[in-house]
């Protein structure tokens, strides 16, 4: 097939059986028209026979009437040669004309056997004007019947036996034309499409070739195409009826014309839709690509100026020429009211509107601005339905926060990763420092005198409790703070609590001695808390209280509900100078005392405060001379 | 004789442990992975295992279960994990007891009598009609003794009191207004302490480590109870 489609040979015969192919499609179709148009596909030969011999038999009948019997009645010399054309030699037709009295004139009627009869009325007659009536009269002057046949052998060569043939021919064709039609219907088509495929190939080559004809403009092709088909149509109209053999000739000359014309036509396009973008080798298109370039140009012009313009000249520019306007309306229309009044009104619908317009613009940016400075973050202003400035201050306001929503989720991420690592660390950690605990602990165990050796143990010994309490802290103070932890928050009785934790400490407290002194109302009060958290809460800082307070003191331990919120107060008297910040003090790893001796982590207060927020409780300090007070809150259930 | 295996990929820990538990007169045996404890187990009458979870080759929890396909003896886990929720794992496997790391010896040694003396000694022992019993806890009510793993604990006459009230409503949470109630018999007027007080007392009786306790359970900012099969 590519062989094929690439040989010059094989594209001219292609074309050669083509327009041989469509013309026997076209003589088929009009063999076909003529066919029904004879009845030939519904009745039978007989009757389509006396159909065309009808029209023969007519034809000959008027000649005879008009021609052989004027000579016949005048003995004039052309006689002889109507007898001849019309003798039996000569012709099946076979008459007997017939005056009004039914008496035969002329006849070459002889009782032959016939198979087809038909008889026609001729009168005679003139108009004169009949001034009497006002009117055309006509007056009958002779009136003759003329009797026809057609002899049933047709012996002759006249038109009965040529068309006969022909119907012969027709009749046993009737079927085969049909066949034959579509045959070459399809045939034209493979042709075509072979053609379709071939059209723009060359032998040798991968690549389409445009011929010369590709590179004139599709549409001022077809229009010569059409001048030719005008020009066609001119040249038939003018030399019709002349002669009916050449006109056909000249038809069907014309005709393989235009098959050719439209096939290179196809062909063309065929090889400019193959190369791609066929419409642009178009005078219309390049004409209007032309002008299209200028347009934009200039609209993008006026687009860049009114867009690098201040929004303040961009609004003063646009109410100028609106102020204008209405000038120029008012102006023109200064006697008439009632347009004035149209106008106006017209120009209320479009405005209010686009006021209105402007205003629910402004309305969603308000509100996406009060979410996102609320710290939602992932809400996102639709910025579909907003316009001109409107559209990019959403965009902006959506882009921040974008970037802040990523900036939290990384911090989030970092502090997660953070926990990770102290929790993964501090497991290794723990596994060393069992043996330390264990093997000092063994140490301490065997006999030993009194001296260094023992002191140094114990310092061991006390070290490594501290690195344990130290590791475990961490670990919870990095949990607590980023909120990795569960809560399981439940209507808790405060009061109850804090007996409890009193209870935990009292004997602590006065081992320090300390004097733990609870004071809370009698009534219930009730928060939403999770129970183990808070006693770590309190645990802390009652354990702070024991370590850092000044012996013989009290300690206060009070509850009470302010403003339906529960308030718990814990206060002591510190031990040590408290020359720090309240803030200072809930940083990790910072202590009151700067000496770092006694126990502890330094986390314990950074602990309370992010496990009594995770319970949405607040946790804050007082610090009043040697006065330490931490008051925690949490909002009252009723 | 006792013979107790002890499980743990670092050498030094297994060694210490092995020190303790042979003063305690124990019989000891080593495993550093899983499968080695697996072996053991297999090969040799153990009563108890200490068993660490993060080992190479197989882990503890792994080795738990298979040793639980064969036998009933009591084991320990030891691990440096102190998430809840992996306690809750070990148990819920078959360990009978959790001990994180770092750990106190005197705590292993005491956890490790009181499995062996329940396991030895209790498992389906009788009980008195007139005595109650939690886990290891045993209340005769008659003799008004208290005994823990078979060991008599000493109470006042109050913490006897309350741990009766305990053991006689298990699972069942008391408000210390409640305890006070019931057990001191009139108001309490702002006392409540006291019966904090008393079961902090009561907690270090009967518990190995009153911070984490087994039994004597403080729910918080509700009151207390006692868990209704032991240990959990």
């Amino acid at each position: 097939m590519n062989r094929l489609t690439h040989s010059f040979p094989a594209k001219v015969t292609a074309v050669f059986l083509f327009v041989i192919s469509v013309m026997v499609f076209v003589s088929g179709v009009i063999g076909i028209y003529f066919l029904s148009e004879y009845d030939f596909y519904e009745s039978s030969m007989e009757s389509a026979r006396n159909n065309v011999f009808e029209k023969i038999t007519r034809a000959y009948a008027n000649r005879v009437y008009y021609n052989y019997l004027p000579a016949y009645l005048n003995k004039s010399h052309d006689l002889q040669r109507y007898a001849n054309e019309f003798s039996a030699d000569n012709t099946n037709f076979l008459f007997v004309i017939k005056d009004e009295e039914g008496k035969t004139i002329l006849s070459s009627y002889e009782n032959q056997e016939v198979q087809f009869s038909s008889t026609y009325h001729y009168e005679d007659g003139d108009y004169w004007y009949d001034e009497a009536k006002d009117s055309f009269v006509y007056n009958k002057t002779a009136s003759h019947t003329i009797e026809c046949y057609v002899s049933k052998i047709l012996t002759a060569n006249d038109r009965y036996s040529t068309a006969e043939f022909w119907m012969q021919f027709a009749y046993s064709m009737r079927y085969a034309a049909i066949i034959l039609t579509a045959a070459s219907l399809i045939f034209s088509i493979m042709l075509f499409i072979f053609l379709m495929c071939s059209a723009g190939r060359r032998r040798g080559k991968e690549d389409i070739i445009p011929g010369g004809i590709d590179k004139i403009p599709f549409d001022l092709l077809l229009a010569i195409l059409f001048v030719i088909g005008v020009l066609e149509f001119a040249v038939i109209s003018e030399i019709h009826y002349t002669d009916t053999f050449g006109m056909v000739l000249i038809i069907i000359s014309f005709l393989i014309l235009d098959v050719l014309i439209l096939l290179l036509a196809c062909m063309s396009f065929a090889v400019r839709y193959k190369l791609g973008g066929w419409w642009k080798n178009t005078i219309i298109w390049r004409f209007l690509h032309f002008n299209y370039r200028i347009l934009r140009r200039i609209l993008l012009g006026i687009k860049y100026l009114l867009q690098h313009l201040p929004l303040l000249w961009q609004t003063t520019l646009g109410l100028a020429v609106l102020s204008f306007a209405e000038f120029f309306i008012i102006v023109i229309t200064e006697h008439n009211i009632g347009i004035l009044l149209i106008i106006w009104l017209l120009g209320k619908l479009i405005f209010i509107p686009a006021i209105l317009y402007i205003t629910i613009n402004l309305h969603q940016l308000k509100i996406g601005s009060q979410r996102i400075a609320g710290g939602d973050l992932e809400y996102r202003i639709d910025t579909r339905r907003l316009f001109w400035e409107f559209k990019r201050h959403g965009e902006n306001l959506n882009n921040i926060s974008a970037g802040m929503s990523k900036a939290v989720e990384e911090r989030l991420k970092s502090e997660r990763f953070k926990t990770e690592l102290i929790t993964n660390v501090s497991h290794d950690i723990k596994t060393p420092l069992t043996s330390i605990i264990n093997y000092v602990d063994l140490l301490k165990r065997e006999e030993m005198e009194e001296g260094p050796i023992k002191e140094y143990v114990s310092v061991l010994d006390r070290q490594s409790a501290r690195l344990k309490k130290l590791v475990e802290d961490l670990v919870e103070a990095s949990k607590a703070s980023t909120g990795n932890m569960v809560v399981n928050s439940i209507r808790t009785e405060v009061g109850v609590l804090l007996t409890q934790a009193a209870g935990e400490y009292e004997e602590r407290m006065r081992d320090n001695g300390l004097e733990l002194i609870l004071n809370k109302s009698e009534d219930e009060i009730f928060i939403m808390a999770d129970g183990r958290l808070l006693w770590r809460v309190f645990d802390n800082l009652l354990s702070n209280i024991c370590k850092y307070s000044q012996p013989d003191t009290r300690a206060y331990l009070n509850l009470e509900k302010v403003n339906n919120q529960a308030v718990i107060t814990f206060r002591n008297i510190s031990k040590y100078p408290l020359n720090i910040t309240s803030e200072e003090l809930l940083e990790r790893f910072v202590r009151g005392d700067s000496s770092r001796s006694t126990d502890g982590s330094g986390l314990g207060l950074s602990i309370a405060k992010s496990l009594a927020e995770l319970q949405n409780g607040r946790l804050d300090l007082v610090i009043d001379g040697d006065l330490f007070k931490v008051i925690i809150t949490f909002d009252a259930m009723p | 004789m006792y013979n107790i295996l002890i499980c743990d990929d670092e050498k030094d820990i297994v060694s210490a442990l092995k020190i303790y538990l042979s003063s305690e007169n124990y019989n000891t045996y080593e495993a550093y992975t899983g499968k080695e404890a697996l072996q053991i187990v297999r090969n040799n009458e153990i009563h108890l295992i200490l068993l660490d979870i993060m080992m190479p080759e197989m882990d503890g929890i792994t080795a738990m279960v298979k040793i639980r396909e064969t036998t009933n003896i009591p084991v320990i886990l030891l691990t440096a994990k102190g998430e809840d929720t992996d306690k809750v794992l070990g148990l819920n496997v078959g360990a009978d007891d959790y001990i994180t790391k770092p750990f106190n010896p005197v705590e292993v040694l005491a956890r490790v009598k009181s499995q062996l003396r329940r396991y030895l000694h209790l498992g389906g022992g009788s009980i008195k009609s007139s005595s109650l019993r939690i886990g290891g806890i045993e209340l005769d009510d008659k003799a008004k003794t208290v005994t823990l793993d078979g060991e008599a604990v000493s109470l006042t006459p109050k913490e006897y009191d309350i741990l009766k009230l305990f053991m006689e409503n298990p699972g069942r949470v008391f408000s210390p207004k409640d305890i006070y109630n019931r057990v001191w018999k009139e108001p309490s007027y702002g006392s409540e302490s006291t019966v904090a007080v008393h079961i902090r007392h009561l907690r270090e009786k009967l518990e190995l480590d009153p911070a984490e306790p087994r039994y004597l359970k403080v729910v918080w900012g509700q009151g207390y109870k006692i868990e209704r099969g032991g240990e959990s």
